[in-house]
């Protein structure tokens, strides 16, 4: 467990800081307690970096520094520094951070343009505003509603999507506009289970492609099995960095800081009563059977 | 109150697009829209009612032959409750020189009243109907892209286009948080206070959310380079024509407006 240290990420094989926190701190302009102090992380690419903590622990204001609207759009006093693709958030250019992340939100409707009538065209407007060719546009557009499984309601109006669908929608406009960083702040949050599964399978798929992902989420049940690490963040501080397995093979500390899967909970209490288990968190429901059915007492006989 | 979005509205009238090929759906949006300005002060061009009666009569021969009419005529709601108002006011209220055509007690009906109201009903319909017609048979993509590529400004394009989409959205939500306090057992129904003490319980969280949602769309535009300086282009391609036509029909405005003012 770390606090205020360089990441030790134990999942980095040979890739590069995509982002680099070196003491960095924020108070917005309309807050009198800073949103984060003294974090000091890398973020790497093609990997996806699970951020969790309790409400009000800074992981959103995190993805919006990731994402560059902090401080540029959303002004507060910077303290210490961070580099997203090189630039420093506090002096790049307004857009040269923006243009390159792709962001998706927590509320599925808020974050749609409100201006577009079709699922193509809310897809298309981030193209049509980088000056593309309309042929170009329409082979993106159709490529990215396709990929997140949306080319067949490319004529719906975006308002009849589902919340799940509208998620997708989100993350195939990132992905039309070939963002090589996704920042995905707490997508499922307000979405029903179907909606929850859907993004869940999107989000997947992503990484079997190496996209490099950035994921804000309180809810950690989905997501362990597919994250390279997990970042916790506590009272604006960074608390504990390293791989979700080693992190969770003592659940006990960060009760009350992280919402504990319940194949997780299950598992630790299993260990606490003796059974040998092994010093590896389970990171799914599958994980835990399979260590269950390894300790020779499970398999449903008990 | 229900969730219904489909309900006919101002707003929907301006995201009305009726989806055809008729002659009038294939003149350029900017010719459309060129054409609503004379057409419009030209019913205020004359102090009787025959021009703005003789517009009426020729939009209606177009409605019925692009079969626009069921459409366009919702739109004519708009200006029920006004006309109603004028036929009271000119009609009944306003006292005239002339011999009123019916008397009861206090209340006398006056031909001039009646048709000053019916002429000023009139200009307000072919005003409304003109400009029904024209947002009704283009799509609003198609004339933004129309807009912008004659050079105006793309955040004006997105004021018109999100215009017409933001209002049934926020009804939407209203509803939305109208349906939550009944859930909780508040009463929204009966008497006129209890219908304000409704309106401002709703007020506050329908601000609020808003303002959230503000927020995360003006980040989620940014993020899609609404602020980006360039050129933009659009998906929907608008064949640039109709420029002679569009200029004749402005210049035909300013005689008109010339007329109005006089008259």
């Amino acid at each position: 467990m770390v606090s205020g240290a360089r990441s030790p990420d134990s999942t980095r094989s040979g890739t590069e800081a995509f982002a680099t926190f070196e003491a960095f701190g924020i108070t917005y302009d309309t807050a009198s307690e800073p949103s984060l102090t003294g974090v000091t992380l890398d973020l790497y690419s093609d990997r996806l970096t699970l951020v969790t903590g309790p409400s009000g622990s800074g992981k959103s204001t995190l993805a919006r520094v990731v994402a560059g609207f902090v401080p540029r759009l959303l002004h507060g006093t910077v303290e210490g520094s961070a580099h997203v693709l090189g630039h420093d958030v506090e002096s790049a250019a307004p857009h040269a951070i923006i243009e390159s992340i792709g962001m998706v939100f927590d509320n599925p409707f808020d974050q749609l343009t409100a201006a577009t009538r079709t699922v193509f065209d809310e897809a298309a407007y981030a193209l049509e505003n980088e000056g593309l060719a309309p042929a170009e546009i329409i082979s993106r557009v159709l490529g990215a509603l396709e990929s997140v499984g949306l080319a067949e309601m490319a004529g719906h109006h975006p308002r009849r999507l589902s919340g799940g669908q509208s998620q997708r929608l989100a993350i195939a406009c990132a992905l039309a506009q070939q963002k090589p960083i996704l920042v995905l702040d707490d997508p499922t949050s307000q979405l029903d289970p179907t909606g929850t599964e859907e993004v869940v399978s999107m989000v997947k798929k992503l990484r079997t492609e190496h996209t490099t992902v950035v994921l804000v989420a309180q809810d950690l049940s989905h997501w362990l099995a597919i994250a390279d690490r997990l970042v916790i963040l506590d009272e604006g501080r960074v608390t504990a960095d390293g791989s979700p397995a080693s992190l969770l093979a003592d659940p006990e500390p960060l009760t009350g800081k992280v919402l504990i899967p319940r194949y997780v909970a299950i598992w630790a209490e299993l260990r606490g009563r003796g059974m040998e288990l092994g010093d590896r968190a389970p990171l799914g429901t599958d994980e835990l059977v399979e260590s269950l059915r390894a300790s020779g007492r499970g398999g449903g006989s008990e | 109150m229900g969730t219904d979005t489909t309900t006919w509205s101002p707003a929907r009238v301006a995201a009305l697009y009726d989806v055809g090929n008729t002659w009038l759906h294939r003149v350029h949006p900017l010719t459309k829209l060129a054409a609503v300005l004379p057409l419009s002060v030209a019913g205020f061009a004359g102090d009787t009612v025959r021009v703005p009666a003789a517009l009426l009569l020729a939009a209606a021969m177009i409605l019925v032959v692009t079969r626009l009419g069921s459409v366009v005529l919702k739109s004519l709601r708009l200006i029920a409750p006004m006309t109603f108002a004028l036929f009271v006011i000119h009609g009944v209220v306003r006292p005239y020189e002339s011999e009123p055509i019916a008397s009861w007690g206090p209340i006398s009906i006056n031909a001039e009243g009646l048709a000053l109201a019916g002429t000023t009903a009139a200009r307000l319909a072919v005003f409304v109907i003109a400009v029904t017609a024209a947002m009704t048979t283009v799509h609003p993509k198609v004339f933004a892209t129309a807009l912008i590529q004659r050079g105006v400004s793309h955040k004006l394009a997105y004021a018109y286009l999100a215009g017409a989409e933001l209002l049934p959205e926020m009804r939407l939500r209203a509803a939305q948080i109208l349906d939550a306090q009944q859930s909780r057992g508040f009463d929204t129904k009966g008497s006129l206070p209890r219908r304000f003490r409704t309106l401002f319980a709703l007020l506050k969280p329908l601000l609020v959310s808003s303002l959230i949602g503000v927020e995360m769309r003006t980040l989620a535009l940014e993020s899609r380079g609404f602020a980006r300086p360039g050129r933009r282009t659009s998906a929907v391609e608008v064949e640039d024509r109709g420029r002679l036509l569009q200029r004749v029909f402005l210049l035909a405005a300013i005689p008109l407006v010339v007329l109005a003012i006089l008259w």
